[in-house]
């Protein structure tokens, strides 16, 4: 006999018969969802419950605390949606996320094509490449909101030093969602390169070979043979960056704080500023705002699990 | 001839490419460690203020003074520390039930879990704010961890890799007469190591990286996370670089020395478990 | 008064737990253990940054090594002002404010709806050693309780005023000892430092709209209405499209579209430190930035604030901050020593030392004839603040607008003229501005009944 949780409960000889089978999984079952309580547990408190309340609370009035104040019906819905600013909000949003997500792909494979050629050195290159992943938003904002920064940053002191013009990087309302979308790829361009790295390398080298036994030149290889086949996770950068571009917020919140003049709220940041912004506290319009972040979410993972199915084992 | 000439060039160009993305990729990394040991009256003078010839540990003492940068370095460990064990632990647990404890209802469990994958932290964010307050855990730390006790992710992760685990293994530790815990820690997790060690530090990660719960939760300086401790550091002291820069180099060198030691597992790991 | 009568009224004032209760404060309702004499630590929360920080901890250590063994103040760094409101407002929720909390100008109306504070004058009521008359007229004006007397203790006072860089200004040749003193002069003399130095002309605080209001005052205009929250009536909107308004916003966007004006982002220091490394030779802000913008106090000069027309209401709001006592789940102990801390921060000595350390203008004005102060006025610069200060008229303009979504009507302000300085419409940017604060103005009067 073995010290386990179920032989200290009920020590028991091991013999295969219908009825130890049967109190087998009986035991099993109850050590089963003593298993799963503290996950459930946690679920339901921090996740399920919260949805719950953020659906009650977007139909609550609020105080200047930021207490539920009373049933106002869908007024907040009615004021996110007829607020010009909102429409802004959302178009900003769409064009970071799609910003990023491209800068992601194209950067990625502009990186990690090269590092799939055998040459000496590219171990190194490897690491080197991916090295951005060890930055955590909120390291690398502050380090680029040194750079960007107006009048003394380092960027502009190279680029006027050149004879350029300085560019308000983090100051105008034309750069700075520019710049915040540079920071982002940035942050994420070590991890892509990973992603895509493995991708590559689970390419059967034979199909490489065949390719080029038939002719195919190295261009034509990679286009026709070598992208399909890392597609699945070309697909899979794009669905998990878009949440994650979607739900950005370290980064506005270091090098712009969604402005100037609100050009890079994006609708996290919205949320963010309706309930903890400048004396505002109103949790009711932060709630309803986050009902609309997370149909969105919840839209984009049943695509996400739509297509990824096949491939994921359940 | 004129092949291995033009593979030369190709070579060549390759490099060339490469030499460029490095230099762009990289050189915040380069900004962040050399400013943070160059005095901040150099790095006013631009490119060449970055040439490490004045290193010295200035900013970082004077980073240290203007914030609690130590204490909110442990802060962060102990975050970390606590927030991966508890989800580790209890992903494994979870996993563990949902793939060999033969438990009717399993796989309407699993899509629960799913479907909690598919709720932004942003969204339940102002519950949970009130839900914490209402507790009086507000600037406290182990409020930082709280919610993120347990992560469907972590769960969905470990249960690809049982799911993987050879039936007969399975069926021979039976017959043994192993129990639950000798056949996980004795088989189970050895066997499932290489997800065990990815998840671990992506759960770590994580949980170091964390800055937007941590920035609502926490008040007073001794309780921040590093991570808004330099965020923090940033705007009191944006005329001095250096000093900014050298928090965010005190932030960012634990991971470059995780990654270092653990790139080969990172790097399987996530692909592996994203998309297998 | 001496720095030994704090003591003295955190001793007297022990005992006042009854009175207190019949006063109808909130502090009614706290834990009180009434007359415990052990040891009271309290938490001060505040937003000073750079030297003004050093300054604040040395006053600090300072008041806690001459209580030592009764109270000790522990303060704490919290970040800009706007995110002291929303951990201020946390905490409210959550019951853990703080014992003493410096606020800036501007939430000065959200402090008082916010029901949270015990009013000064509850304590300087019973304190025979207080003096009002110590505070220049403007503060005490903007300040005032409904109930009489003062809501908070004002510790910083700033004046709005124009920094000129001595060297580029020279270099331009212009005579910095005669400043511009309307802001279209101040525009001409932008143009011609930037066309002949090649250094941005001017720059101006754009963290918020308080710039705007100040040049908005300096033009008898009132920012809110009606009557900038001074009369009867809460704020219901805001003006930003008057003729002066219009006019001046004009003047400031061909400054910015021209390339002459430095936009310096939300970070105010960002822009101090560009005036301090000689890449701008003007710069509109507060007082308070003066030991940042010129450490030496040798390479700039201060001149009074431009106006933006000859009304006879101009002058420049009072800006800077003042201590709140936390009433609310607060003891009568913990109450008095913030008192006592507070107090100990407006006796001449501290004002003066503060004044000197940070630019802001001593709220006590026996502070002139301390050591120190006289020290201080000697400078040309400081001198001319102090003018400025006791110049400005009691006119509704100069009281400056009070109303609890301050904060946030600024960050929409500040908005559109971010809009009006890359060449969008003066007058269409602001009346969509002044839509968007009614409506947050009106969102607020909801919030707070």
């Amino acid at each position: 006999m073995t010290v386990s949780i179920r032989g200290r409960l009920r020590a028991r000889p091991v013999s295969i018969s219908a009825a130890t089978t049967r109190s087998w999984l009986r035991a099993d079952r109850r050590f089963g969802v003593a298993l799963l309580v503290p996950a459930f547990a946690v679920f339901a408190v921090f996740v399920f419950y919260p949805l719950v309340k953020v659906f009650w609370l977007s139909m609550q009035g609020t105080d200047i605390f930021g207490q539920p104040a009373g049933f106002v019906g869908v007024k907040n819905y009615v004021t996110t949606f007829t607020d010009p600013e909102f429409g802004r909000t959302m178009a900003q949003t769409a064009i970071f996320c799609l910003a990023v997500v491209s800068g992601r792909i194209l950067l990625g494979l502009l990186i990690t094509i090269p590092l799939t050629v055998k040459l000496r050195g590219v171990p190194v290159f490897r690491a080197l490449l991916t090295s951005p992943m060890v930055v955590s938003v909120s390291a690398a904002s502050v380090a680029f909101a040194a750079m960007l920064a107006p009048g003394t940053g380092l960027l502009n002191s190279v680029i006027t030093r050149f004879g350029g013009p300085a560019i308000p990087w983090l100051t105008s309302t034309r750069w700075a969602l520019v710049s915040v979308v540079i920071v982002t790829v940035w942050g994420s361009i070590g991890f892509t390169v990973l992603l895509l790295l493995g991708a590559f390398s689970g390419i059967d080298a034979d199909v490489i070979e065949a390719a080029h036994l038939d002719g195919a030149g190295a261009v034509r290889t990679l286009w026709s043979i070598s992208l399909p086949l890392v597609t699945p996770t070309l697909f899979f950068v794009v669905v998990t960056g878009t949440v994650e571009a979607l739900t950005t917020f370290g980064q506005i919140q270091i090098l712009t704080g969604g402005g100037p003049a609100g050009s890079t709220t994006t609708l996290v940041y919205d949320i963010y500023q309706a309930a903890f912004g400048a004396a505002s506290a109103n949790f009711g319009l932060a709630a309803a705002l986050g009902v609309v972040l997370f149909l969105l979410i919840l839209a984009l993972s049943l695509v996400q699990f739509g297509v990824l199915e096949k491939r994921v084992n359940y | 001839m004129r092949r291995s000439a033009r593979s030369r060039i190709r070579a060549t160009l390759l490099y060339a490419w490469l030499c460029a993305a490095v230099l762009v990729v990289c050189f915040p990394l380069y900004y962040i460690f050399v400013g943070a040991l160059t005095p901040t009256a150099w790095l006013n003078r631009g490119l060449e203020g970055l040439i490490p010839i004045h290193l010295t540990l200035d900013n970082v003492i004077r980073a240290t003074e203007v914030m609690p940068l130590g204490r909110q370095f442990l802060n962060s460990l102990a975050v970390t520390f606590a927030q991966t064990v508890l989800q580790v632990s209890i992903g494994i647990a979870a996993a563990y039930a949902l793939v060999f404890c033969r438990l009717r209802g399993t796989r309407a469990l699993f899509l629960v879990l799913l479907s909690s994958m598919m709720i932004p932290a942003e969204t339940t964010l102002i519950a949970n704010y009130l839900t914490v307050s209402s507790w009086h855990l507000i600037d406290t730390v182990p409020v930082v961890f709280l919610p993120f006790m347990a992560s469907a992710l972590t769960i969905f992760l470990f249960r690809q890799a049982f799911l993987s685990f050879p039936g007969e293994l399975r069926e021979a530790a039976l017959l043994d007469g192993s129990g639950h815990l000798r056949f996980l820690f004795a088989m189970l997790l050895p066997i499932t190591r290489p997800t065990l060690i990815s998840v671990t530090l992506v759960s770590a990660t994580a949980a170091w990286n964390g800055f937007f719960w941590p920035l609502l939760v926490t008040n007073s300086p001794e309780n921040r996370t590093i991570q808004v401790g330099i965020a923090q550091l940033s705007s009191a002291e944006v005329n001095d670089v250096g000093v900014v820069l050298a928090g965010a180099a005190m932030v960012t060198l634990p991971v470059l020395l995780l990654v270092l030691l653990a790139q080969r597992f990172l790097a399987g790991g996530i692909t592996a478990g994203a998309l297998k | 008064m001496s720095s030994r009568h704090p003591l003295l009224i955190a001793a007297a004032a022990a005992g006042t737990a009854a009175l207190l209760a019949l006063t109808g404060c909130s502090s009614a309702d706290s834990p009180s253990s009434g007359s415990s004499s052990g040891p009271v630590t309290i938490t001060f929360w505040h937003e000073m940054a750079g030297p003004a920080a050093t300054e604040l901890t040395d006053l600090v250590d300072q008041f806690n090594k001459q209580e030592k063994g009764k109270i000790t103040v522990k303060a704490s760094f919290q970040g800009t002002y706007a995110d002291v409101q929303t951990k201020y407002t946390a905490s409210v929720q959550s019951g853990s404010t703080p014992d003493l909390l410096m606020m800036n100008d501007v939430s000065t109306g959200f402090m008082v709806d916010s029901k949270q504070t015990t009013p000064l004058s509850t304590f300087t009521a019973k304190d025979s050693s207080f003096d009002e008359n110590t505070f220049p007229s403007v503060v005490r004006k903007y300040y005032a309780a409904s109930s009489g007397g003062l809501a908070a203790m004002p510790f910083s006072v700033s004046q709005p005023v124009l920094y000129l860089n001595k060297s580029l200004v020279k270099k331009a040749g212009l005579d910095a000892s005669k400043p511009p003193t309307t802001l279209t002069e101040l525009a001409t003399w932008a143009s011609k430092i930037h066309s002949s130095t090649g250094a941005y002309g001017m720059t101006m605080n754009m963290s918020d709209s308080w710039m705007l209001e100040e040049l908005s005052a300096s033009g008898g205009q009132d920012f809110c209405t009606p009557d900038n929250g001074r009369g009867s009536d809460r704020v219901t909107g805001i003006d930003m499209t008057s003729g002066t308004q219009v006019a001046f916003l004009r003047e400031l966007q061909a400054l910015f579209t021209a390339g002459t004006a430095l936009n310096p982002g939300t970070d105010p220091n960002v822009m101090t430190s560009s005036f301090a490394s000689n890449k701008v030779g003007m710069m509109l802000t507060s007082t308070g930035a003066y030991t940042t913008a010129d450490p030496t106090k040798k390479t700039s000069v201060v001149s009074s604030f431009p106006t933006t027309s000859t009304s006879t209401d101009a002058g420049a709001v009072v800006g800077g901050n003042a201590l709140w006592i936390s009433g609310k789940n607060h003891s009568d102990a913990q109450q008095n020593a913030a008192y006592a801390f507070a107090s100990f921060l407006h006796s001449p000595e501290v004002q003066a030392e503060w004044a000197n350390a940070t630019g802001y203008l001593a709220s006590n004005t026996d502070a002139a004839d301390t050591t120190v102060g006289k020290k201080s006025l000697a400078d040309p610069n400081v001198a001319a603040m102090y003018k400025q200060l006791s110049d400005t008229p009691a006119s509704q303009a100069a009281a400056g607008c009070r109303t609890g979504a301050f904060p946030t009507v600024r960050a929409t302000v500040i908005g559109a003229f971010n809009k009006i300085v890359e060449g969008a419409d003066v007058t269409s940017s602001m009346k969509a501005a002044e839509t968007k604060s009614a409506e947050q103005i009106a969102a607020y009067n909801t919030a707070a009944q």
